[in-house]
């Protein structure tokens, strides 16, 4: 099950925060269809936010045909964001932390990795977008 | 909600419960005692005709108890309203517990109603208990003292209304200045005041007193008529004057375990010349200057006593009956005991029930 | 729809002391509702009329569709937690329960002793031997289980350490969301609150300077920066809440129901708290310049 945590100075707005948790975890295929996702009242409990906003959240999935509700039951996981297999993705993780510790080797500290890792995905997005 | 204030109240109930059950073992072990210490020597010396001093050492037995328990009655109720009463609604108040107990789903005023029920049944219960213990231990003692008003105050009904009266000051005095500590010193003022009014002022005009008229006579003895004399180097204007005499109501004078009021002496045309036995305020009895006759303040002179030196008792005994001085007398006979004791009670009754209207007022409208 | 608080030109006078002025303001039901004004604001005051603790000098008020009459019926629709969270210092935490128990027919025993539980009191502790937290969670499990459809707090967390806080808007948000409560709560300062909360009252001197769902409020809200401009220099149709300037720069907090497109100004957003407090400057402001505003005609 999903582990919801909030950032209260990042200035998104809560419910988009548990948004895009949910979606990242089906993205990494930490949920997959069928999975139950936290009640309201244990997600309200756990992160002290207004059950109106996991409400919020979990309606804005909903939407999006990512989840259902069964009333009485709990919110289910009914869709995919993930394209590539849950394999393919090993592969770039590992790929990854490889390239992370060659930055960190050559002297890189995290902001200028994230500032690099940010000024390639927009140029990729831009070339996409051309 | 009831059960929980019970609850709540129950250490001091079961404290005061308690004290009254260590009493009770006393007073029956001590009692059966006074009343086998009764039939030896009272009624023994009744059918002997001498009486005296067997009364004075029945009357003495266990003195220090009996002081202790007529004090314990008296200062029951004071001690109720002070530590049951004035804490009740005050310490909610001082400590700001009303804001809870008031936003829970029972009205205020259904909760002063449990609490005053709670608190207020164990006061008069336990004042009652008392009031009996205390009038059972006290019969064979009160039967040779033979005036039931000597002890009205600590016997029988009125302990009981004292109680409830003293409580429902405490309550009342509670919320009307939330703070504990003044509540509890103004209960004991208050409680001490009204106490005292009743008993100067209300209880002797409960019931319209009975008069009785009754010749007079003198116990002015020469002996203490002379040893004033002989003291005297005749202060103030009046060179002849030999003291004040002391009058006492004469034959059939105040009924039998009646409780007097007042007496006052009067002269034949039915004025008014001293009080309690005392004629002219002090000053009440003259040697006529040169010696002869005999003048009574207000009253007027017998001039056909010759006096050379002091007036003889029975002198001044003939000069008193034939100015024609008499007592009147006021009076609560013995037979209204117990309606005095109903009407007060009553009395304290009520005023605890208007205090208890008033607390209920004052929680009702309560703003701040 | 029916209003969880609903006042018009309310008024509390103790003696002459005025405590709530003229105070007219909605809340609606289903909300967890942040009170906000600074100290002094009348918010204890408000809370206190709602919950039938004191009477109002003038005007009405409504609670959950009725007046805060006396009546058990309508105590047992309110919990109330108060500021300074009164217990009875000589009670136990068992004692506590059995108080709730006994003056509330609707009381929840089950889920008090759950939640006794999961704060982990001791059941035998003196209530005066207990820590802050544990008094206000105490306080809140009275005023839960007795089941209300309206929790009112007064100043819920402001005596509470940082963890007590996090504790105890947990406890809150999870009977929130079991028992579908609608909250009140009142706070001078907004950020503890700022996670719990999805409507705003901002109550200064006794006026309602803004209300309305957070969401929305931070919707309508945006700061600009950009060169002082001229008095012609704002865009149409926007109110300006504050406005700061350097020789050159101007900071402005305005209320806007569209996008604002003119190039020359920095659109962001604005957090919730920089939005409370420009709402009590400017009502600080506007009570500074008009000496009527902080006394009212008797």
């Amino acid at each position: 099950m999903i582990d919801f945590h909030l950032d209260t100075r990042s200035g998104v707005a809560p419910y988009l925060q548990l948004v895009h948790q949910v979606r990242d975890a089906l993205r990494l295929g930490l949920l997959t269809p069928g999975d139950q996702l936290p009640t309201v009242k244990s997600v309200a409990g756990r992160l002290a936010i207004n059950p109106n906003t996991v409400l919020k959240a979990y309606r804005e999935l909903e939407h999006g045909g990512l989840v259902a509700a069964r009333p009485g039951v709990g919110t289910f996981v009914t869709g995919r964001l993930t394209h590539a297999s849950p394999a393919a993705h090993e592969g770039l993780r590992r790929e990854l932390l490889v390239w992370l510790g060659e930055a960190r080797a050559s002297g890189l500290d995290d902001e200028s990795i994230e500032a690099l890792f940010r000024e390639c995905h927009w140029s990729t997005q831009a070339e996409g977008a051309a | 909600m009831t059960r929980f204030f019970w609850h709540e109240f129950r250490t001091a109930a079961l404290v005061v419960g308690g004290l009254l059950t260590a009493l009770a073992v006393v007073l029956a072990v001590t009692g059966v005692n006074l009343t086998h210490l009764y039939d030896l020597l009272v009624v023994d010396c009744r059918s002997a005709h001498d009486c005296s001093i067997a009364v004075g050492r029945f009357l003495t037995a266990d003195s220090q108890l009996q002081v202790a328990l007529d004090v314990a009655v008296v200062a029951a109720p004071a001690l109720i309203g002070v530590f049951w009463g004035a804490p009740l609604v005050a310490r909610e108040m001082e400590r700001q517990t009303f804001v809870l107990a008031w936003t829970q789903s029972v009205t205020r005023s259904r909760w002063l109603a449990a609490k005053l029920g709670v608190a207020g049944t164990c006061s008069v219960l336990s004042s009652a208990l008392l009031s009996l213990m205390v009038t059972w231990w006290f019969r064979p003692i009160d039967l040779v003292n033979a005036n039931p008003f000597s002890s009205f105050d600590a016997r029988d009904l009125v302990p009981i209304g004292y109680a409830a009266f003293a409580f429902c000051l405490g309550v009342a005095a509670g919320a009307l200045l939330r703070r504990t500590l003044p509540a509890m010193v103004s209960t004991l003022l208050a409680f001490a005041v009204v106490r005292v009014a009743v008993l100067e002022w209300v209880r002797p005009n409960l019931l319209a007193p009975l008069h009785r008229t009754v010749a007079n006579a003198t116990i002015a003895s020469l002996a203490s008529l002379g040893s004033a004399r002989a003291s005297g180097t005749s202060p103030g204007p009046n060179p002849g004057s030999i003291t004040p005499a002391q009058l006492t109501p004469g034959q059939g004078g105040l009924p039998p375990s009646a409780w007097l009021l007042s007496d006052r002496t009067i002269n034949a045309a039915g004025q008014t010349i001293g009080h309690n036995g005392l004629v002219g305020g002090g000053v009440s009895m003259w040697k006529v200057p040169g010696g002869h006759g005999l003048t009574i303040q207000g009253a007027g002179t017998c001039p056909g006593i010759s006096v050379p030196g002091l007036p003889s008792g029975p002198e001044v005994q003939a000069c008193v009956n034939a100015l024609h001085i008499r007592d009147v007398l006021a009076f609560q006979p013995a037979d209204r005991y117990w309606t005095l004791q109903g009407l007060e009670t009553a009395i304290f009754l009520l005023l605890a029930l208007a205090l208890a209207g008033l607390t209920f007022y004052w929680i009702q409208r309560r703003a701040g | 729809m029916r209003c969880a608080l609903e006042t018009q030109g309310l008024a509390k006078l103790y003696g002459h002391r005025l405590a709530l002025a003229d105070c007219t303001l909605t809340i609606p039901t289903g909300h967890v509702a942040a009170l906000v004004g600074p100290n002094g604001a009348g918010k204890t005051t408000l809370l206190h009329l709602a919950v039938g603790l004191l009477a109002p000098t003038r005007g009405a008020i409504r609670v959950l569709g009725e007046s805060p009459a006396r009546g058990a019926r309508q105590l047992a629709q309110l919990g109330f937690v108060a500021q300074e969270t009164p217990l009875y210092e000589d009670m136990s935490v068992a004692d506590h329960l059995r108080f709730g128990g006994s003056l509330n027919p609707s009381w929840d025993r089950e889920l008090a002793e759950r939640r006794v539980d999961q704060i982990g009191l001791d059941r035998a502790q003196r209530a005066g031997a207990l820590s802050g937290g544990q008094r206000a969670q105490l306080a809140l499990t009275l005023a839960i289980a007795k089941r209300p459809q309206l929790l009112i707090l007064d100043e819920p967390v402001a005596r509470l350490d940082p963890l007590a806080r996090r504790e105890f808007l947990q406890q809150l948000m999870e009977a929130v969301a079991e028992q579908g409560l609608s909250v009140i709560l009142s706070s001078h300062l907004v950020s503890d609150l700022e996670r719990v909360c999805d409507y705003l009252v901002i109550l200064v001197s006794s006026r309602v300077q803004l209300a309305g769902e957070i969401d929305s409020l931070l919707d309508s809200h945006r700061q600009l920066t950009g060169p002082r401009p001229g008095p012609w220099g704002l865009p149409e149709g926007q109110e300006v809440i504050e406005a700061t300037h350097t020789d050159r720069q101007s900071t402005l907090l305005v209320r806007t129901d569209g996008p604002i497109l003119d190039p020359n100004w920095g659109v962001d957003r604005i957090g919730l708290e920089d939005l409370v407090l420009a709402y009590m400057r400017r009502a600080g402001r506007s009570a500074a310049h008009s000496p009527m505003a902080s006394t009212v005609d008797p």
